[in-house]
């Protein structure tokens, strides 16, 4: 993934063509399921089953593959980069993380108003952001599992694939889309989402529009 | 683009959406500034992509598969670029603090309208915009149609104001509201003698006249209070108030006729309750108690009697009654043949000096329509009972007989040896004698006052002629035609009192 989806079918195995299932489930209990004989959406949806039966928490893993076929399949140096993340926030850098892998600093504002609704997969909500020195002038954040599309004004300033981060102004943490409360004062940043993902496959998978949005993934100052 | 509308101004705002009944419940959720837009037409936007395509002056109405609430930022920006007139948008979604902002940083007005269809709103919106004439009439005979023959006042203001959803009223002269909502902004507004909208605040006041009597000086408005408003539509509800001004005219005259029945029904009552040589019935009893006298306790009657040639007029009936209960005289009220009749009752006896109370009120009553209805009243003792009720209002009547020389009102108490006087007055046998005895004259109303002033001053030609303004010779001269007409010699004391009883009767007791 590159990044974290919440669907099994949002990978870029799946993407290349290469079959999820057999899909195997366990637990700590040990636990064992194997998901087989079945398309990705449907593997999707009997492995989401199973972790809800298991208890909400379970680990999978997907069908083998040749390592050399990962070289086109897999998004390469994901788990390193994350860590690698991690560590420049821990040392309380996150201007030389955005600068490293691209990103950029969309707002430094405070959560003015946060909206939530049940869906019918997942929840979704909104939430505004209004920007510091700038009284009156608001963004929208619109998230699910994950924060997926940013407006200004009406106008798309981030979407997913990319990556829209919430960083606590406090302690420079990352923040999930449940710690998304009245008052925080956070920065909110944007990563590129891995190449794979901006291809035209690759956003009918994971565009907005695979979440819902009617909007085209676009970034600013680039052509759409 | 936009289609070339009627005159400036004509065409349907924004802001004029607010009123429009298909959008009760509406609310602006921002872009305030932007309430003077025309609206060119109206289209459903059912996913984003649509707005692209609206020409300027549109009103969207968004109709979108699980709205998520960003779509209408991403529309409000597109309808901005695009010269939308507005944006209407349903269901209970709560709209940001974003989208409120943005609106108003556009100027571009959102109107949200919880409990509506999109689709459906867009139709009626679109003939509002397109056909609103055709709309205006299909209301005013929406509201016709309800009018139910035979509607009282209060059904036709409830027809109106369903049919209209704003507030309603029926005004009296005084701008006082006799129907409908109390709260009106009628201070300082003229009262058109045709229908005819004028501002009020932000809407219209319209204002017909109800013609039940006399059409140039009519008494009854029906007022309707309208939000801002297209101009066709302010000229469908004139209309409309013109129309219903017809019917609450025929209501009140329905009114009217049934009031006059009313009131004869009581004056026979009361007749009946007068009538000292009859026992009250139960029939009678039961028809008291539906027009709701009571015939129990302690009762105080009035008898107000019209001087001149005045006869009891509804009108007149009205300004008494009116005149009395602001007085504060309340109980049963009747007419008679030469005025009209009031009792009051109370539980208990009635101490002895409140007949001055009773007299003061009953003053001050004839003294405020004492223009219109010209009156002399008298006030009879407290009775107990049913029987008491006869008994007050003879007294009540014979005290009236007296009144007018000393005051326009007297008290039986008041009257002293006069009273016996008054039993002549209203014997029968002795009215048709006096009427017999004086025939002679002929009616010649010179003759009979000078004969009458003659007799109350002692025979004095002298006093006579003063009273009377003229001289003591014509007087004399008067006096001898008199004696020769009537074949009487008043120097006789017999003969001088019959006449001088006769006058009286003849005279009301003046």
């Amino acid at each position: 993934m590159g990044r974290a989806f919440p669907e099994l079918e949002q990978t870029t195995f799946f993407l290349h063509g290469v079959s999820l299932t057999p899909v195997v489930v366990t637990d700590e209990k040990g636990s064992l399921l194997v998901v087989d004989g079945v398309d990705g959406l449907t593997a999707e949806r009997l492995t989401r089953a199973a972790v809800v039966a298991l208890g909400g928490w379970g680990m999978i893993a997907f069908a083998p593959q040749r390592a050399d076929a990962l070289v086109h399949t897999a998004i390469r140096r994901s788990i390193w980069r994350a860590l690698d993340i991690g560590r420049m926030l821990r040392a309380g850098n996150p201007e030389r993380m955005v600068a490293a892998y691209g990103g950029r600093t969309l707002v430094r504002g405070k959560v003015v108003e946060v909206e939530r609704a049940a869906g019918a997969r997942f929840g979704y909500g909104s939430a505004v952001l209004e920007e510091d020195g700038a009284p009156g002038r608001s963004v929208r954040l619109e998230f699910q599992n994950e924060n997926l599309l940013l407006l200004a004004d009406g106008e798309v300033r981030a979407a997913v694939p990319d990556l829209i981060c919430l960083l606590s102004r406090d302690d420079g943490r990352p923040l999930t889309t449940e710690e998304i409360r009245f008052g925080l004062e956070v920065d909110v940043l944007t990563l590129p989402g891995a190449p794979q993902w901006r291809s035209r496959r690759g956003l009918g998978l994971v565009g907005p529009r695979a979440f819902g949005y009617d909007v085209d993934y676009v970034v600013p100052g680039t052509a759409r | 683009m936009s289609a070339p509308g009627p005159a400036p101004g004509g065409r349907l705002r924004v802001a004029h959406l607010l009123g429009v009944a298909e959008l009760a419940g509406a609310e602006l959720v921002g872009g305030a500034a932007g309430l003077d837009r025309e609206i060119a037409d109206v289209a459903v936007v059912h996913v984003l992509g649509d707005v692209e395509t609206l020409p300027a002056g549109t009103l969207a109405v968004t109709a979108f598969r699980n709205p998520l609430g960003y779509e209408l930022e991403v529309v409000a920006r597109a309808g901005h670029a695009r010269g939308l007139a507005g944006l209407v948008t349903t269901g209970r979604r709560r709209v940001l603090t974003s989208t409120r902002r943005m609106c108003d940083r556009l100027a571009l007005p959102l109107v949200s309208v919880p409990d509506a269809q999109p689709v459906g709103i867009a139709a009626a919106l679109a003939r509002h915009v397109h056909d609103p004439v055709h709309l205006a009439t299909a209301r005013v005979l929406q509201v016709v149609r309800r009018l139910p023959a035979g509607a009282t006042t209060a059904q036709i203001l409830d027809a109106l104001h369903g049919g209209l959803g704003t507030p309603v009223a029926l005004v009296g002269r005084d701008r006082g509201v006799l129907a409908g909502a109390e709260d009106l902004p009628l201070a300082g507004v003229p009262l058109p003698a045709a229908a005819q909208a004028g501002p009020a605040g932000d809407g219209h006041l319209v204002l017909a006249p109800v013609t039940v009597d006399d059409p140039l000086r009519p008494d009854l408005w029906v007022a309707a209070l309208l939000p801002e408003a297209p101009p066709v539509w302010v000229d469908g509800v004139v209309t409309l108030l013109r129309v219903v001004a017809f019917a609450v005219a025929a209501a009140t005259a329905r009114e009217r006729v049934a009031g006059e029945r009313d009131a004869r029904d009581r004056s026979t009552l009361a007749a009946e309750l007068m009538d000292p040589t009859r026992a009250v019935g139960r029939q009678t009893v039961e028809r008291a108690l539906r027009v709701g006298w009571r015939l129990d306790g302690w009762h105080t009657g009035v008898y107000l009697r019209l001087t001149g040639d005045a006869t009891p007029t509804p009108a007149g009936a009205a300004a008494v009654a009116d005149a009395l209960r602001r007085c504060g005289l309340t109980g049963a009220f009747a007419e008679r043949a030469d005025g009209w009749v009031l009792w009051t009752t109370a539980d208990t006896e009635p101490p002895s000096e409140s007949f001055r109370g009773v007299r003061d009120a009953v003053a001050a009553a004839l003294a405020t329509v004492g223009d219109e209805v010209p009156l002399v009243a008298g006030v009879g003792r407290p009775y107990e009972g049913r029987g008491g009720i006869a008994t007050t209002l003879q007294e009540a009547a014979e005290a009236s007989l007296f009144a007018g020389a000393r005051g326009p009102v007297e008290h039986v108490d008041g009257l002293g040896a006069r009273r016996y006087l008054a039993r002549w007055h209203q014997s029968e046998a002795f009215t048709s004698y006096a009427a017999t005895l004086l025939a002679p004259l002929g009616g010649q109303d010179v003759l009979l006052d000078t004969l009458a002033v003659y007799l109350d001053r002692e025979s004095s030609a002298t006093a006579t002629a003063s009273h009377l303004g003229v001289h003591r010779n014509t007087v004399n001269q008067r006096i001898e035609r008199v004696q020769q007409l009537l074949h009487v010699d008043l120097t006789r004391a017999d003969d001088r009192l019959v006449v001088q009883l006769a006058c009286r009767v003849l005279r009301g007791g003046h």
